[in-house]
């Protein structure tokens, strides 16, 4: 008997090896957090979330929230994280449905030293966001991008300083973060800087051959006892680029849309991040110089893609894509590895069956189709299939007391009593997008091809957590207060 | 069980029954030429196009050769997004083989685009086609700058402010809100006569890596350095905004 199970172990294990390389299914890694080889030895230009929505105090803005800069410790001095300086960030917007971009928000940076005689990030008590005591500071440029050409919207903003810790930036939010939202030429706001991390997801047990902590019994492998799900990214901070747009400013009328069921009513959005081609190391222990035209090396539009659709020997091409050049990536999306993996892993669950297009080339997901092409966002006709997160500018904000973290799921999983406005139709801060996509994967919603999969267990699959570790702000940028050092809150550390 | 999941990840790998989905349409007039009578009239035609951002003009005026690096219209569409806006240019008097023009632009300076100058001399070699003209994409740049003298009056003007501990008047007189280099402070209230130098190109090595870094390596070509030799040694870097000189930083 110990030696079958030994045999067994070790033959899940040889294959472990393998499935450990390709970003391990479970649809729930964090959501674009160092998912491809080249972008995971590049911090600062990983891009790992992008949220959508309409503002619930002013329907007539829509919220665009792009982070960068995967699991970052708070207490990871002395120079703590930062924007790079020879990257370029970007977020676009398609708003006619071509899956090209009609607007496109542009960002660089520029880090400077009060005192570079100091090893210090802080030489004193920091009260305001440009303190004399604060040594290193990082302010930004923002540029729209569309039709009629290039024009600047801000220059010189700050960032907020790291939140160091209780001596050094004792006020953090009202002081220091709160007074560098600044207002656009054009209208609207921008901030950018530190924030907490609002994603959430077990990351501890999900890359662990695919566990969900709630169903370990139903696991393939021990352990056997359920329990709930530990936050992987609690703890954790980010660095968020965040606009509040008029919507008059992007939607493809130039008006606030009022009808849900129009082409017109929708953009798309999507964030990145570029370098430049060339990149000359100094032998003089200076900063490299870079030239050359700007190559993306990171994107991100719907969550989870690149992370567990794309097989690892695509991941840096996707990177380096445009969604309107997605197709070549469709045999693999409609053909979700990790539906596949699940289906042996949990032996209770029945996946629809796979293959990406029937004989006659009709996509056998259409569940998965829907989301590509923005069905959910109510536009009937759809739109052509691409990772766009793809939101409806007509429909309502749900009131805060009708909130559910699935979505269009609805708080009972079946579609009942769900968020119009919630992912897939854009994506709020607090949308549970790894239980949403985990059902939807195994076809456990309302969209699957095969009804008899909308069932349970895989219609109430979950990794068990369902809500960030730390409270949203109720005011633009939103993305919560990032922890600071001296707390030393390591992530996931909640971990029994 | 071993062998259920190896027979699991073969069928993941082996695909579906027909990976063969449709692929989005190309952008329209990619493989379009339109050449022109003469090189001149190419040039003509092109920057009017540019003018009123109608990249599928000038797109279809460029020569094969320049098509290596567009690969179609909405490539070259994407990046003439972001190169400056014309607000007028002027043909010059060329020779058969290559057109000049000089074209204004609303100046400025940012990390997205660099130096927006002024004015520019542009020079596009052209190509024979079908009995026509097309243009290579990126023609030779001249930078039309402003006098020297200028500079030297505006560092002047600029070290006497900051002297005289006038922030405000001193931003007037920058580039940018923040200098790139050291702080200033050792000039507050220094008394003494302002004397500056001759203007010097920008000499490329670590001290002015970070205005590379944001303007990119042209940076070298269109900034200059002023040495402020009294009373206290600087060495200001200015950038040419328009018909000014404008500090940008301190070496």
């Amino acid at each position: 008997m110990r030696r079958t199970r030994w045999m067994k172990a070790a033959g899940v294990l040889a294959v472990s090896v393998g499935l450990a390389a390709t970003a391990l299914p479970g649809t729930a890694g964090a959501s674009s957090h160092r998912e491809a080889p080249l972008i995971s030895r590049d911090q600062v230009a990983d891009n790992t979330d992008v949220y959508v929505f309409k503002d619930a105090t002013d329907p007539t803005k829509l919220n665009v929230i792009a982070n960068y800069i995967p699991f970052e410790i708070p207490q990871g001095g002395p120079n703590f994280y930062g924007f790079g300086d020879d990257v370029k960030y970007s977020i676009h917007i398609d708003n006619n449905g071509d899956v090209d971009d009609d607007i496109t928000y542009n960002f660089r940076f520029r880090t400077t030293y009060n005192n570079p005689d100091t090893f210090l990030y802080n030489t004193g008590v920091l009260t305001t966001p440009n303190d004399a005591d604060r040594n290193v500071r990082q302010s930004y440029s923002v540029e729209r991008v569309d039709a009629g050409g290039s024009r600047m919207l801000a220059t010189d903003v700050p960032t907020p300083p790291t939140n160091v810790g209780v001596r050094s930036t004792p006020t953090y939010e009202s002081a220091l973060a709160a007074p560098t939202v600044t207002s656009l030429a054009g209208g609207g706001s921008v901030f950018a800087g530190p924030r907490q991390d609002p994603f959430f997801v077990d990351t501890g047990s999900v890359f662990d051959l695919l566990g969900l902590r709630p169903l370990n019994s139903n696991h393939l492998i021990t352990p056997p006892t359920d329990s709930v799900g530990v936050d992987g990214l609690g703890g954790a901070n980010v660095h968020t680029i965040a606009l509040q747009l008029p919507i008059t400013a992007i939607s493809q009328a130039g008006n606030v849309p009022t009808t849900v069921d129009s082409a017109a009513s929708v953009v798309g959005v999507y964030a990145s991040s570029s370098r430049q081609r060339v990149k000359v190391l100094s032998v003089a222990g200076g900063a490299p110089r870079t030239s050359g035209r700007w190559v993306q090396v990171s994107r991100l539009g719907i969550p989870l893609v690149n992370e567990v659709l794309i097989p690892i020997g695509k991941k840096d091409l996707w990177n380096a894509s445009d969604p309107k050049d997605d197709a070549q990536f469709f045999a693999n999306i409609l053909n979700p590895e990790p539906a596949i993996l699940a289906d042996a892993l949990y032996p209770a669950l029945q996946t629809p069956p796979q293959g990406g297009f029937d004989g006659s080339g009709t996509p056998r997901r259409t569940d998965i189709v829907a989301v590509l092409s923005g069905a959910a966002t109510g536009v009937m006709a759809g739109f052509p299939p691409a990772d766009l997160l793809r939101v409806n500018l007509a429909t309502p904000v749900s009131s805060s007391g009708s909130f559910t973290r699935l979505g269009f799921l609805g708080a009972a999983g079946d579609g009942s009593n769900g968020n119009a406005d919630g992912f897939p139709n854009g994506r709020r801060l607090g949308d549970d997008v790894t239980d949403t996509l985990l059902r939807l994967l195994v076809g456990g919603t309302a969209l699957t091809p095969t009804p008899a999969s909308n069932a349970f267990p895989n219609n109430a699959l979950t990794d068990g957590v369902d809500e960030d570790d730390r409270a949203n702000l109720g005011v633009f940028p939103y993305v919560g207060t990032p922890f600071n050092g001296y707390n030393q809150e390591v992530p996931g550390s909640s971990a029994p | 069980m071993f062998l259920v999941l190896l027979a699991v990840l073969a069928l993941t790998a082996c695909g579906s029954d027909d990976d063969t989905a449709p692929r989005p349409q190309s952008a329209a007039l990619d493989g379009t030429y339109t050449p022109a009578p003469s090189l001149e009239n190419g040039v003509q035609q092109f920057l009017e196009a540019e003018q009123r951002n109608d990249r599928l003009v000038s797109f279809a005026l460029l020569a094969p050769s320049a098509r290596t690096e567009y690969a179609d219209a909405v490539s070259w569409a994407d990046e003439r997004q972001q190169t400056p806006a014309i607000t007028t240019f002027r043909l010059e008097d060329s020779d058969d083989e290559r057109q000049s023009a000089i074209v204004e632009h609303r100046p400025g300076l940012d990390p997205f685009v660099g130096l927006t100058p002024a004015r520019e001399r542009l020079t596009w070699r052209g190509e024979r086609f079908e009995g026509g003209w097309l243009l290579e994409a990126e023609p030779e740049r001249t930078l039309l700058l402003p006098p020297d003298d200028r500079a030297r009056a505006a560092v002047t003007m600029w070290a006497e402010a900051v002297q005289a501990c006038d922030r405000d008047r001193a931003r007037t007189l920058q580039a940018v809100e923040t200098l790139f280099g050291s702080p200033t402070a050792q000039l507050c209230r220094v008394p003494g006569n302002v004397v500056v130098a001759p203007l010097q190109t920008l000499v490329d090595g670590p001290a002015t890596t970070d205005i590379v870094g944001q303007y990119g390596p042209d940076a070298l070509s269109w900034a200059r350095s002023v040495a402020i030799s009294a009373p206290v040694a600087l060495t200001v870097v200015v950038a040419p905004i328009g018909d000014e000189w404008k500090v940008l930083g301190l070496l």
